[in-house]
C-alpha cells in the first residue's frame, strides 16, 4: 500500500514537471507566433495561470517526503534528539490537521462549483471545479504524507 | 462561530505574527506555518468557519497569476546552467582575459559571479559552482583561505541582485510593484556591488600580496581568446538579452522573457553537447521541487497579508508609526536594521514573506518609492545569506569546503558583508542607483 502511495506521489510530481514544460514551450511559441505572425495562442496565458496553481499541489507531498520544504531549524537543531523527535511528531500532526482542513473545505468548494456549473471569469470559460479540484486532490496526498511522516517519527521515537 | 472577535491591532499583530513565528521555530514547514496562521486568522477575523470557503478561493486567486511563471522559469535556467556545466566553459574563456593583476582569481570569481548571476537566478547554484571550480585553483596558487572563500561568497550573492533573480520576482509580487521594474532595478546595484568587491580585492591583494601571490600566465594568442569568447561567452550574452533586454525594451512580459531564457539555455546546452536525458530530468526535478515549496509559501503568505490587513493590524501599525512622528528616514533605517537582524536567524524567503506585509503598508504611507525600498531589501536579503548563524551561503560553502572551520568561512565573508552594507548605504543616499533604469523602461 505504502509503495503504491509513493508511486502516486512520484507520478503527481512528474505530472507537475510535464505541465511546467508545457507552459514553458507554449509561452515561447505564443511569443514567436505573436511577433512573427501576429497570431497569438489566446488560451495559453489562461492555461498557464491554472498550471501555476496545479504545480505546487501536485508536488507538495513528494517534496515533503524528500524533506524539501523550507524549515527554520535553528532552534530544533539545538534540542536533544528525543525532544526533537517529539516536536517532529507534533509538527507532523499539526501539518496533517492544517492540510486536512484545506482538503475538506477545498473539496466542499469544488463540489459546490461542480454542482452549480460555474465557469471561470476568463475567455475560455473553464469550469471552476476543474481549476479548484487540484486543491482537495493535492491536499489529500499532502495530508496523508504528513500523517505517514508522523507515524514514522513516532516509531523512531519509540525505538 | 460566525462573529469576528474584536481585538486591539497589536494583539492581532502578536497573534498572527507571533503564532506563525512560533510554528516556524517549532520546525513546521514555513508555508504550512502560514497556512495554519491563515486558518486561525480566518476563524478570528473573517467570520469563523464560513470564512474557510473564501480562504480556498483566495488560495486559487493568489496563484493563478501569469506573473508567477517567471519564478519556475528562472529556477529552470539556473538548474540548466548548473547541471549542464555551461558556465564552467564561460569561466575558462573569461580567465584568458584577466592579466597579471593582484588577486587575479578573486577578480575572476567576481566577473564570473556577475555573468553567471545574469544567467541564473540561484545564489546556491552560483556559490557552489564557483566554489567547487575556483577554490581548488586558488589553493594551488597559494591563496590564503579567506581570499579563496570570500570572493566566492560575495560573488554568489550577486545572483540575487542581477536579473534574473528569483527573490526579486517574489518580492515584486509581495510588494505589488512591476516584476519587470523590480528585475531591472537590480542591475545597477548589482554592478555597483561587483565593483566594490573588485576594488576591495585589488586593494587588499596589492597591500598584502602574500594572501594572493601573483603568478605568471602563459601568453594566449588573441585569436584564441576571441574564439573562446565567441563560442562560450557570447551565447550566454544572448540568453541575458533574451531575459533582461526583452523586459527592458518592453517587448514581452517578464514571464514570457523568462520562458524564452529557459528554453534558450536548454537549446544552448544541447548545442554544447552538455544536455542528455539524465541532466534534463535533474533540471526538471530541481525546478519542480523548488517551485513547489516556494509557491506554497507565496500563496499562503499573500493570504496572510490580506488577513493582516483585514484584522486591522496593518492599519494600526501604520497609525502607531505615524503617531510617533519619527523622521521617515529613521523609520526606513530601522526597518533595514530589523531585516539585517532577522537575516542572521532566518532564510530570505521566510523573512520576505513575514516582514514585507508588515513593512510595505508603512513604506507606502510614508511616501517612499516601493521599488527603491524593495531594491534595498534585496541587498539586505543578500546580506542575510552571508551572516551567521543562518547564512545560507555559509552552509553551502561549508558543504564545498567541509574541512574549513565555520569561523574561517564567516571571517572570509566579513569584508564582503561590509561591501554590501556600503552598497546599501549608497542606494539609500542615491535612490537613482536603483530607480534610474526602471524609469527608462518602455511600458510593455
Amino acid at each position: 500500500m505504502g509503495k503504491i502511495f509513493d508511486k502516486i506521489l512520484v507520478f503527481l510530481f512528474w505530472m507537475g514537471g510535464g505541465l511546467l514544460m508545457f507552459s514553458t514551450v507554449g509561452t515561447c511559441i505564443d511569443v514567436i507566433l505573436r511577433y512573427c505572425f501576429n497570431h497569438p495562442i489566446h488560451w495559453m496565458l489562461e492555461i498557464t495561470e491554472y498550471i501555476m496553481l496545479y504545480i505546487p499541489f501536485l508536488g507538495a507531498a513528494l517534496v515533503l517526503k524528500e524533506e524539501g520544504h523550507i524549515r527554520v531549524d535553528i532552534l530544533i537543531n539545538h534540542l536533544s534528539e528525543r525532544t526533537r523527535g517529539r516536536l517532529n511528531v507534533i509538527t507532523s500532526f499539526l501539518g496533517g490537521i492544517v492540510m486536512l482542513t484545506y482538503t475538506w473545505y477545498g473539496g466542499q468548494v469544488t463540489w459546490d462549483f461542480f454542482k452549480r456549473g460555474v465557469p471561470a471569469l476568463e475567455s475560455l470559460r473553464t469550469p471552476m471545479f476543474l481549476i479548484l479540484m487540484i486543491i482537495p486532490i493535492g491536499g489529500f496526498f499532502f495530508t496523508t504524507q504528513f500523517f505517514r511522516q508522523m507515524v514514522d517519527y513516532y516509531q523512531k521515537l519509540k525505538n | 462561530m460566525g462573529e469576528n472577535i474584536p481585538m486591539e491591532w497589536w494583539m492581532a499583530l502578536l497573534l498572527l505574527i507571533g503564532g506563525t513565528v512560533l510554528l516556524m521555530f517549532m520546525g513546521l514547514p514555513v508555508g504550512v506555518s502560514f497556512l495554519f496562521a491563515n486558518l486561525i486568522g480566518t476563524l478570528v477575523f473573517m467570520g469563523g468557519l464560513s470564512g474557510f470557503k473564501l480562504l480556498i478561493l483566495n488560495l486559487e486567486e493568489s496563484l493563478t497569476s501569469f506573473g508567477l511563471l517567471t519564478v519556475p522559469m528562472f529556477i529552470l535556467m539556473g538548474e540548466v546552467m548548473f547541471h549542464s556545466k555551461m558556465a564552467l566553459r564561460a569561466i575558462d574563456a573569461l580567465d584568458y582575459w584577466i592579466g597579471r593583476v593582484p588577486g587575479r582569481l578573486g577578480l575572476l570569481a567576481v566577473a564570473s559571479g556577475t555573468i553567471f548571476g545574469a544567467t541564473s537566478g540561484s545564489t546556491i547554484a552560483t556559490t557552489s559552482m564557483l566554489g567547487s571550480l575556483l577554490i581548488p585553483e586558488m589553493e594551488r596558487r597559494g591563496y590564503q583561505k579567506t581570499m579563496c572563500i570570500g570572493p566566492i561568497l560575495g560573488s554568489g550573492a550577486l545572483a540575487m541582485l542581477i536579473p534574473p533573480s528569483i527573490l526579486a520576482v517574489i518580492l515584486a509580487t509581495l510588494v505589488e510593484v512591476s516584476v519587470g521594474g523590480m528585475l531591472i532595478a537590480g542591475i545597477l546595484p548589482g554592478l555597483l556591488l561587483a565593483s566594490f568587491y573588485a576594488i576591495y580585492i585589488l586593494i587588499r591583494c596589492w597591500i598584502q600580496p602574500e594572501i594572493a601571490p601573483p603568478y605568471d600566465i602563459s601568453p594566449i594568442p588573441l585569436i584564441k581568446k576571441l574564439k573562446e569568447m565567441t563560442i562560450y561567452v557570447l551565447p550566454l550574452g544572448l540568453i541575458i538579452f533574451l531575459v533582461v533586454g526583452i523586459i527592458f525594451l518592453g517587448m514581452a512580459t517578464p514571464s514570457e522573457a523568462a520562458a524564452m531564457g529557459a528554453i534558450g539555455s536548454i537549446i544552448l546546452s544541447v548545442f554544447y553537447g552538455e544536455m542528455n536525458w539524465e541532466i534534463f530530468r535533474k533540471c526538471i526535478f530541481g525546478t519542480i521541487k523548488m517551485t513547489t515549496f516556494m509557491f506554497i509559501i507565496i500563496m499562503a503568505s499573500m493570504i496572510f497579508s490580506q488577513i493582516l490587513a483585514f484584522s486591522g493590524a496593518s492599519s494600526g501599525l501604520i497609525q502607531a508609526v505615524v503617531k510617533l512622528e519619527l523622521p521617515s528616514l529613521l523609520v526606513l533605517i530601522s526597518m533595514q536594521v530589523t531585516l539585517l537582524f532577522l537575516g542572521c536567524f532566518m532564510d530570505n524567503l521566510s523573512i520576505a514573506v513575514i516582514v514585507v506585509p508588515i513593512f510595505m503598508p508603512v513604506i507606502k504611507a510614508l511616501g517612499f518609492d516601493p521599488l527603491w525600498v524593495a531594491a534595498m531589501t534585496l541587498i539586505n536579503m543578500d546580506l542575510g545569506n552571508l551572516t551567521p548563524p543562518f547564512g545560507l551561503q555559509l552552509f553551502v560553502m561549508k558543504g564545498i569546503q567541509p574541512m574549513t572551520p565555520m569561523a574561517v568561512i564567516i571571517r572570509s565573508a566579513l569584508p564582503f558583508v561590509l561591501c554590501e552594507v556600503l552598497a546599501l548605504i549608497a542606494i539609500m543616499i542615491f535612490p537613482d542607483i536603483a530607480l534610474y533604469l526602471p524609469s527608462l523602461m518602455r511600458k510593455g
